[in-house]
């Protein structure tokens, strides 16, 4: 079914054709979750709090601009709402978290190493300022496009070239000071 | 031509056009990209750069986590229970759809909230400019004592309004020379007015009065005109936050309980006169025959693992520079090896002399002290013929050797030459962890792991295979921040089974993790907790010179 099919009946109350809309998204939305507070059960928690909030203004999304825009941003939200009021980052420990790779590891003793540089490289970006932090994450790690990014943080294009520019040179520095630019292949 | 700044910015177009595997991305600017490489090749600076960005970006755009188990099924509950808490009754799509004149049905009742949503700056708009026309026409009434229009005071008023009597046309009658002026005042003149006269004027006041009454002046505007105007229903949706009892519980994080295999236990003495193959055996090069030295008793790589030669009764390798061990001296098997150990011990009592000789690796960086004990016995131990192989470095760099690449690591045929060190850092930041290499060599690594620096270290070739490298951490606790009972300094090896797990991912990966609160500390603390031996985790990778 199409996606627009699938919102119309959310839209009306429809479970089913809810749960098969956010399959598409959920993802998305957990990994959001996760590299924001670094914590896979918080993320878990969060995510859940985003579905719920989703399903609870879906009947608002009016079609002007692109579904997952308006996914994201919900998400955002709520995400943001709650670590500031629930969870402190700092203080969370990665330890536990198994990250997936999608590059073709061959030894266990890769993974290893590629667990640890993940969580490393996670580390430093939750160094990065929230404005820049935010539009590093979607877009070099969800591959949200500039359009989108502006439609959900709802600042101009430019802004989020600068932002991302930014971005990646603070990391970039980041990752120079630790030595970590060695061991990435 | 681009300069190095503008090439700069350009790395960026060009990264996103890889990273989205924008192909008519890169078409569009291939002029430019053309001319990147072609500075590149020129320029170590942007090649640096962009080579930097790329293997971060490449690294970043394949980070994603696993969705935990049942995430699925919790969601789908979450959004059931909302469902059934929800007041409206649940009607499926398809009957709301097929609904005749659903003026009240779901359906509508959704779009004309949603009406009202999507044009609710226009209402706010118009409702400003109609209340402050009531309020103009409101002042023109009360101010010119003009005529309220019908249709206003009903609206400001929401009472049904009398309509106004025709007055009754009071016609004159013939007055009596004495009587007073007409009207009210008549009444109260100097003469009578007629009695039907005094009749009609009463009946008029009375409708006076009653028309007063009906027209009321707006008392309290705001209120009233709010009440016109907002719904008694609130329209809105209004924000919801999810109850308790939507959320599906957290999971409890799961802890180490048991200790990671690979640990070694210590033995608190060694047999007289035996030797340990599986021990780390740290043999001395000096030959020295039968001396009644006292064998060190520090708890280091010697005791480990029972008696080796090497460390007859030598002042071998005592680690614990505090010498808090009990060992006693070996039964003169040993070379009276080690005398440049690497820590310096306490004395023990030797029983010595050892003979024999010894070969040494040794290039240890601490000073044994041990001092002499007494000779108990003279008896000698056995000769050890076969002494545990181990290299010099010295003579392995002027030697031929042949390095085979299938051969295991820390083997002759591929001895260690590198290794690279991965620290993630979690602990008390008031503390500093430094981080060094005890066998075979001494060494700093890294100089506070709080920074979490990783390295890439040279050193051998080493013949040692990868779990016999001894490494300490030296944390210097900041006990004025924290006045927890916490030693100020504190040296923990990598064989110190209380405080470190130590984990072989493969042939050549080693993970350390610490726990740099002693034990005892935390035993004694108000609310003790488990060990978590995550405060610093180092990840060691051995390099062979094969590889």
């Amino acid at each position: 079914m199409e996606e627009k099919q699938l919102i119309l009946l959310a839209q009306q109350g429809d479970i089913q054709a809810f749960e098969e809309l956010i399959k598409r998204y959920k993802d998305n939305i957990f990994n959001l979750a996760f590299l924001k507070v670094l914590d896979k059960n918080v993320a878990e928690d969060l995510a859940q709090e985003s579905i719920i909030r989703i399903f609870e203004k879906i009947k608002l999304f009016d079609f002007k601009g692109s579904f997952s825009s308006w996914v994201y941003k919900v998400t955002y939200n709520t995400i943001l709402k709650s670590v500031q009021k629930k969870f402190k980052v700092e203080n969370i420990s990665i330890e536990d978290t198994e990250i997936l790779n999608t590059t073709e590891v061959q030894s266990i003793e890769e993974k290893i190493i590629h667990q640890q540089i993940f969580k490393k490289l996670l580390k430093l970006i939750s160094q990065l300022p929230e404005e820049l932090q935010i539009v590093l994450i979607l877009h070099d790690i969800q591959g949200v496009k500039y359009e989108e990014i502006s439609e959900i943080l709802d600042i101009n294009i430019g802004t989020v070239k600068s932002r991302l520019f930014n971005a990646r040179k603070t990391l970039k520095q980041l990752c120079e000071k630790e030595n970590l630019l060695d061991w990435l292949k | 031509m681009m300069d190095c700044n503008e090439i700069k910015i350009f790395i960026h177009k060009v990264l996103d056009g890889i990273l989205l595997n924008e192909t008519e991305y890169l078409e569009k600017y291939k002029e430019e990209y053309n001319e990147l490489f072609s500075h590149m090749e020129k320029c170590l600076s942007c090649s640096y750069e962009y080579n930097s960005y790329l293997k971060i970006l490449k690294f970043l755009k394949n980070l994603k986590v696993s969705l935990p188990s049942n995430f699925d099924s919790k969601i789908h509950q979450a959004l059931l229970k909302m469902h059934q808490k929800d007041s409206k009754p649940y009607i499926p799509v398809n009957t709301v759809t097929t609904q005749k004149g659903g003026m009240f049905s779901m359906i509508n009742s959704d779009k004309l909230k949603k009406f009202i949503h999507d044009n609710r700056s226009y209402i706010i708009s118009t409702g400003i400019h109609l209340l402050l026309l009531l309020l103009f026409l409101n002042i023109v009434v009360m101010q010119q004592t003009l005529t309220t229009p019908t249709f206003i005071t009903k609206i400001i008023t929401n009472k049904p309004i009398e309509i106004k009597k025709q007055e009754i046309e009071i016609k004159r009658e013939e007055q009596r020379p004495d009587a007073g002026s007409e009207g009210l005042e008549g009444l109260k003149g100097g003469g009578m007015s007629s009695p039907k006269l005094q009749q009609q004027l009463m009946i008029k006041q009375a409708q006076v009065k009653q028309i007063n009454k009906v027209f009321t002046p707006i008392q309290n505007l705001r209120t009233q005109v709010r009440d016109i105007f907002v719904p008694k229903t609130q329209i809105a949706v209004k924000e919801t936050k999810i109850r308790s009892d939507f959320r599906v519980p957290m999971q409890p994080k799961t802890q180490i309980t048991s200790p990671i295999s690979g640990s070694i236990t210590r033995p608190t003495s060694q047999q007289t006169g035996t030797r340990n193959t599986e021990g780390m055996n740290v043999p001395g090069n000096y030959s020295d025959s039968g001396r009644p030295d006292g064998s060190p008793s520090g708890t280091g790589i010697g005791e480990q693992k029972g008696g080796t030669t090497g460390r007859g009764g030598g002042t071998g390798i005592g680690f614990n520079p505090f010498g808090t061990g009990t060992g006693s001296g070996n039964q003169g098997s040993g070379p009276g090896a080690g005398r440049r150990g690497l820590g310096g011990g306490l004395s023990g009592t030797g029983t010595g002399p050892g003979s024999g000789p010894g070969i040494s690796i040794a290039p240890g960086g601490g000073q044994g002290t041990a001092v002499v004990g007494s000779a108990v016995s003279s008896q000698s131990g056995p000769v050890v013929t076969n002494a545990p192989s181990a290299i010099d470095t010295t003579s392995v760099a002027n030697r031929q050797v042949t390095y085979k690449p299938n051969a295991p690591i820390g083997s002759r045929e591929n001895p260690i030459t590198e290794i690279n060190i991965l620290v993630e850092f979690n602990g008390e930041t008031l503390f500093t962890h430094d981080f060094y290499l005890a066998y075979p060599e001494n060494r700093l690594l890294i100089r506070n792991a709080r920074f979490a620096r990783s390295e890439v270290i040279r050193l051998g070739p080493y013949a040692v295979p990868p779990e016999q490298f001894l490494f300490y951490w030296h944390i210097t606790a900041n006990q004025w921040g924290l006045d927890r009972g916490v030693p100020l300094y504190q040296t923990i090896y990598t064989t110190d089974a209380q405080q470190v797990r130590i984990r072989k991912v493969s042939e050549n990966v080693i993970q350390y993790k610490l726990e740099d609160m002693p034990l005892d500390v935390i035993r004694q603390m108000n609310n003790p907790k488990e060990p978590d031996y995550d405060d610093v985790i180092i990840t060691i990778v051995y390099k062979g010179a094969a590889q």
